[in-house]
């Protein structure tokens, strides 16, 4: 029922598919040994069927604290969540959450806002496309879409980057996947199609390509 | 290409002036090349560029000049000048000195009439009297019937390179970058900076345009090894620090702001930003300026120090070097060595070379003439290259004298005579130049912060100056780039000797003393300028063109400055330099273009469009579609039928372009009311209501609908295009206002559709859980629901006058929902609408498009929408001014009109003008031609006084033609509305 931005371009690629959060997912790339070099060099994944939601207003940071939640002390940090998810500070007073596969939090949180949300805390019912760039390249293509001096950056430091990528308003964090020092990327979901198909145009010139899903999340394989 | 046999022929006699083996030599000399120019074969070495490999075979003409296509050749060997530009098929601006010569390329030259060797375009040479500078601005006005034909005669004989528009289209990847300290310029004094801040800790990206580093250590020598020893140990140290990036083959073309710096080579643009800029970009040789120092076979020195050092070709054979300065001898000492003769060093100081350069040329047996200056070089019979030169002696007041003038045979001439700072990324920077006399050319005098100079283009010369200088440059600016600096720079000796002439220009009666190469401009050229009141610097590039050439002036500024100073009784520092903008270097525009990004926003229902057959139009960055092509069926016919299946059937289109925000909160509706100009303290939860929103001006700039979810929680709609704007006024009024609001843009996260037509009722039933009858659901209600199994909003409204239902669910559910109704309709004749049946069927009904129906000074009266002005309201946005505009005489309003039932003609278009008794009396806004109506009909804007039902009117097509219309009353189609609150 769920329809991430990218399955028409990914059907197109003749990735295997699979099913995960109610949408179809690429399990894997067409070409399982390409895909393996792509992981090493330069991989690009679709995780949009990932479910996130966004929080806004004064007292969304309350709130979430209230509900146990590891909540970034500063603006553009990020803290890992359990489950594989990730709770970013956008700013004061805005928030986003992805859950990892098995994660609950986006389905709770949203259950207690409802569709008004509280006094205070605003929901944001967040549907970005969201991708995952992996391998040794990574550094390459970013440097060929975004004037972010991402080679600088640590990410031990958890800094959320929000940023313009290919001329598409993007946030970033940097993560390991599945043990792979990656670039976790959210666009709007309506330009997902545009950033997917330009990232993935530079990968395979520099020697990458799609990756599965079930790479970066061996339960869903 | 070539054949074996033919390249074993020619290998011989193409290598006539190639020198044995060279230290530090570029070339590869067991790797050979071969290529065409001008259907002639030349052979030359992996490492030659165009140029030298040509050189190598003797020939000396390269190319045409632009205005009077005189012969041309190696003028600077440095991509600074374009006497050796060149072409192929697909490139026009082949600059033959530093593009490497490869195998397989068939070059010829530009701007020739019949090729180089028979250019008929020469025998504009004969008329050059007759062509000063600026003849264009005087000539060819009257007859003015003859400027079209004069116009097409210039359009041909002017231009270099042809543009082939066949040409392959080159894909150039753009890159960032980033770096502490971004030295620009790999001779002695970057390559000192680079090391110094380097060792300092900071990362250095060090870039030169040569292919490879070490700027004149590479080719200026004196007859000595001393500078190729230096260069191996500064790059044996470069090489050795891991800080440091080389990168040859790569100009800096221009500075902006925050230090970013576009450095572009042959694949690709990088834009560099670096915390600290070091400029080290050297200096451009100047030509001197005598009666033929253009032919083939004139020089710069340092062009022919590059051919024997770089690239072992021997300039000529037997030569004269004109100079001011000690480059100059060791020009002449480096020609020596290589066993070219030299028969005179022409050295415009009476006292001569005051270094020991001096007592090695004498040294050497070279005769030396102080106080002279070359007055003319004397060509060859076929006027291909040099057979004399004619020194003359210099007054003490720098004329010619006429008696003790002395004719040398020689093949070639060398100019030393000085040094223009190549400064274009300073200036670019705002950094404040002086002029000094120390070295006779401008230097930096207040350099911005982050910013820094060293080497010739600081005026020091010397090479162990230079590298204290650079040493200075880049401990500085590794300490500014935030590296802690462990010791203090050395002073920096000053140059004891100007390498610059103040002035190295020689007068002749005859002209032909060039000064600018690329435009063939003459000293008398400039003459003329100040004599017609051309002269500031500004104005005197204007008048001449000098400097506007390819080359930018690199060759001809510095002498013009120099001119005018001289014409005007002026101070150099008084006359000033022209505007330096970026790029000061050219810059393919493969490279500008890159890799284009465009981004482009898909609705989650594209795919499924296009599978539909639509045809895609542009709505701001989305693609929307325009109409879904039927079988046999044309473009207006399809729209007609999408048009009348929504009238009688049902029909249902994609709106998630529509601008959505919510707004949360409990200042919510106070925020509302003061954003639109509409009612809406009292609006029930559930409902929707029209809103126009305004500027300050009171000029309509977005309409939508606002909804209300819950007491504290609105749904806005906004138009496509104003969605960025309208949610980014709304951020900025919250802020401004101190509101408790949350604003949650909600375009990309909400799919949307609208369902429209008698029949719509009947497809969403049976899939919505909740009761959607007219009772339940009237006209302008808001209700939340689920579709199927999608948490749905969904709104009454009346866009298109049918009943019908505009559908919000989130994005990723929205082809869903889309598949799940336009199933369920097929039982019903559902056919999906673009927006051109949306334009038609909402003109049916009066309703505005904002921005097409309104423009950029349309209030809400001018557009009859008064109606959804609520003045009374204590305060919205434009209120105040529409209370001005209330009390003033409106100049245009919008009105309906129609063309008469029946009418046969072609049709008035959008902005085609209203007539009336000879004036412009308004415009067309919107026309179409309604199946349901059976006639014309449209909005235009009109007087206010013929706004009146049955007025008669008149349209002006583009031809002239007159159209008869009449005024008439909106909505045109169901006045009353029944239709969209039908009860179905």
């Amino acid at each position: 029922m769920r329809q991430s931005p990218m399955e028409f371009l990914l059907t197109r690629l003749g990735v295997r598919f699979g099913e995960a959060g109610s949408m179809r997912i690429a399990l894997s790339a067409a070409d399982e040994k390409y895909e393996s070099s792509c992981i090493e060099n330069l991989g690009l994944a679709d995780t949009t069927f990932l479910y996130r939601i966004g929080l806004k207003g004064p007292k969304a940071g309350q709130f979430l604290v209230s509900l146990g939640l590891p909540v970034p002390q500063e603006p553009n940090h990020w803290e890992p969540l359990d489950g594989g998810g990730y709770l970013m500070r956008l700013g004061m007073s805005e928030f986003f959450l992805e859950d990892g596969p098995s994660g609950t939090f986006v389905k709770y949180i949203s259950e207690k806002l409802g569709p008004d949300g509280h006094a205070g805390v605003y929901p944001v019912r967040r549907q970005d496309a969201g991708m995952v760039l992996c391998g040794k390249m990574q550094n390459e293509l970013l440097a060929q879409t975004c004037n972010v001096n991402f080679a600088g950056m640590d990410g031990s430091d958890r800094i959320v980057v929000m940023t313009s990528m290919t001329g598409v308003s993007v946030v970033m964090i940097q993560a390991e996947v599945n043990g792979e020092p990656s670039w976790k990327i959210w666009c709007d979901g309506t330009f997902g199609h545009y950033l997917w198909d330009t990232l993935l145009e530079i990968a395979l010139e520099t020697g990458g390509g799609v990756i599965g899903c079930a790479r970066l999340y061996p339960e869903l394989g | 290409m070539t054949d074996l046999n033919n390249r074993q022929s020619v290998d011989a006699a193409l290598e006539k002036n190639r020198l044995p083996r060279q230290a530090g030599e570029w070339i590869e000399r067991n790797q050979r090349v071969y290529f065409t120019f001008e259907g002639k074969t030349y052979g030359g070495f992996v490492g030659d560029t165009v140029s030298s490999a040509i050189a190598a075979s003797g020939n000396k003409v390269m190319g045409r000049s632009f205005k009077y296509h005189r012969s041309r050749g190696i003028l600077s060997l440095s991509n600074h000048d374009i006497n050796t530009m060149m072409q192929d098929e697909n490139d026009p601006t082949i600059r033959a000195d530093v593009v490497s010569a490869k195998e397989g390329m068939e070059l010829r030259s530009v701007n020739t009439f019949g090729g180089l060797e028979s250019d008929r375009g020469r025998f504009l040479n004969l008329f050059a009297r007759f062509l000063p500078a600026g003849f264009y601005y005087k000539t060819f006005h009257t007859p003015k019937w003859l400027f079209p034909m004069w116009e097409k005669v210039f359009r041909t004989l002017t231009g270099l390179g042809v543009v082939n528009v066949d040409s392959p289209r080159i894909r150039t990847p753009k890159r960032y970058d980033f770096t502490d300290v971004l030295v620009i310029g790999a001779g002695p004094s970057g390559l000192s900076a680079a090391i110094a801040a380097a060792k300092e800790g900071a990362k250095v990206v060090l870039v030169d345009e040569n292919a490879r580093p070490g700027g004149t250590l590479t080719y200026d020598h004196g007859g000595l090894d001393e500078n190729l020893e230096l260069l191996g140990r500064l790059l044996d140290e470069i090489k050795r620090n891991p800080g440091i990036q080389l990168r040859p083959g790569t100009v800096a073309t221009g500075y902006y702001a925050d230090n970013w710096v576009p450095l572009v080579d042959e694949v690709r643009m990088t834009k560099m930003r670096a915390k600290t800029v070091i400029v080290a970009s050297g200096a451009f040789e100047q030509p001197c300026v005598f009666r033929n120092n253009d032919l083939p076979g004139v020089m710069l020195a340092s062009a022919a120090q590059r051919l024997v050092k770089r690239y072992a070709v021997r300039p000529g054979r037997n030569h004269v070097i004109v100079t001011s300065n000690s480059a100059g001898y060791r020009a002449a000492l480096d020609m020596a060595s290589s066993g070219a003769s030299i028969a005179a060093i022409v050295d415009f100081r009476p006292e001569g070379e005051p270094s020991t350069w001096h007592e090695r040329a004498v040294g050497l047996g070279i005769r030396i003439l102080p106080g002279y200056c070359i007055y003319e070089a004397i060509p060859q019979e076929d006027k291909l290259g040099v057979s004399a030169a004619i020194a003359r002696k210099l007054s003490s007041t720098g004329e010619t004298e006429e008696s003790g003038s002395q004719t040398i045979s020689c093949d070639t001439i060398l100019m030393a005579v000085g040094y223009a700072p190549a400064a274009n990324l300073l200036y670019q920077a705002g950094t404040k130049m002086r002029y000094t006399h120390e070295t006779e050319q401008f230097v930096p005098e207040a350099l911005p912060d982050n910013v820094f100079a060293c080497g010739r283009v600081n005026g020091v010369y010397t090479v162990p100056a230079q590298l204290l200088d650079g040493d200075r440059a880049g401990l500085a600016a590794a300490e500014k780039a935030g590296c802690p600096v462990s010791r203090k720079a050395s002073a920096v000796p000053a140059e004891a000797v100007s390498p610059s002439h103040p002035y190295p220009v020689i007068a002749h009666p005859k002209g032909k003393n060039f000064v600018d190469f690329d435009e063939d401009l003459h000293l008398r050229d400039f003459y003329v300028s100040v004599q017609e009141a051309f002269d500031n610097i500004e104005l005197m590039k204007r008048f001449t063109t000098v400097g506007m050439g390819p080359s930018q002036g690199k060759h001809s500024n510095m002498n013009a400055i120099r001119i005018l100073a001289r014409l005007t009784g002026k101070s150099i520092a008084e006359v000033g330099t022209t505007t330096a903008r970026p790029f000061f270097h050219p810059v393919k525009l493969s490279h500008l273009a890159g890799r284009g990004f465009s981004p482009e926003r898909f609705t989650p229902m594209h795919h499924r469009h296009a599978e539909l057959g639509a045809v895609f139009m542009d709505a701001g960055n989305w693609k929307r579609p325009e109409y879904y092509r039927c079988e046999g069926m044309s473009r207006l016919e399809t729209i007609r039928m999408e048009v009348r299946n929504v009238r009688t059937n049902v029909g249902m289109i994609d709106v998630g372009t529509l601008g959505k925000i919510e707004v949360f909160g409990p200042d919510s509706v106070r925020f509302i009311e003061r954003m639109y100009t509409g009612l809406f303290a009292k609006q029930a939860v559930g409902t929707t209501r029209y809103a126009l929103g305004l500027d300050e001006s009171g000029v309509i700039i977005d309409d939508g609908v606002v909804g209300r979810l819950a007491d504290e929680h609105f749904f806005v709609t906004t138009t496509t295009t104003g969605s960025a704007q309208v949610y980014r006024e709304m951020n900025r009024w919250a802020l401004l206002w101190g509101m408790d609001v949350g604003i949650v843009n909600a375009t990309g996260y909400m799919a949307a559709m609208n369902l429209a037509g008698p029949k719509s009722r009947s497809i969403l039933a049976p899939h919505c859980n909740i009761d959607i009858s007219d009772e339940s659901v009237p006209y302008l209600a808001l209700r939340t629901c689920q579709i199927g199994e999608v948490l749905a909003r969904i709104m009454r409204v009346g866009f298109v006058g049918e009943l019908g239902y505009e559908i919000h669910v989130p994005s990723e559910n929205g082809l869903y929902v889309w598949d799940l109704l336009m199933k369920e309709g097929e039982k019903h004749g559902i056919h999906p609408f673009g927006v051109e049946a949306q334009r038609v069927l909402r003109l049916e009904k009066g309703h505005i498009i904002v921005s097409q129906d309104t423009d950029g000074l349309t209030n809400p009266f001018d557009a009859a929408c008064g109606w959804a002005v609520k003045m009374n309201k204590p305060f919205f946005i434009g209120q105040r001014s529409l209370k001005i505009a209330q009390n003033m005489e409106r100049k245009q309003v919008l009105a309906g009109f129609s063309l008469s039932r029946g009418y046969v003609g072609e049709l008035p278009k959008e902005s085609h003008l209203v007539i009336e008794g000879g004036e412009i009396a308004g415009r067309i806004t919107s026309i179409t031609d309604s199946e349901a109506l059976g006639r014309v009909i449209g909005l235009c804007f009109v007087r206010p006084d013929m706004n009146v039902i049955g007025q008669a009117i008149q349209f002006r097509l583009s031809d002239g033609s007159m159209v008869p219309a009449e005024i008439v009353a909106t909505p045109f189609y169901d006045p009353e509305g029944l239709r969209q609150k039908v009860q179905g």
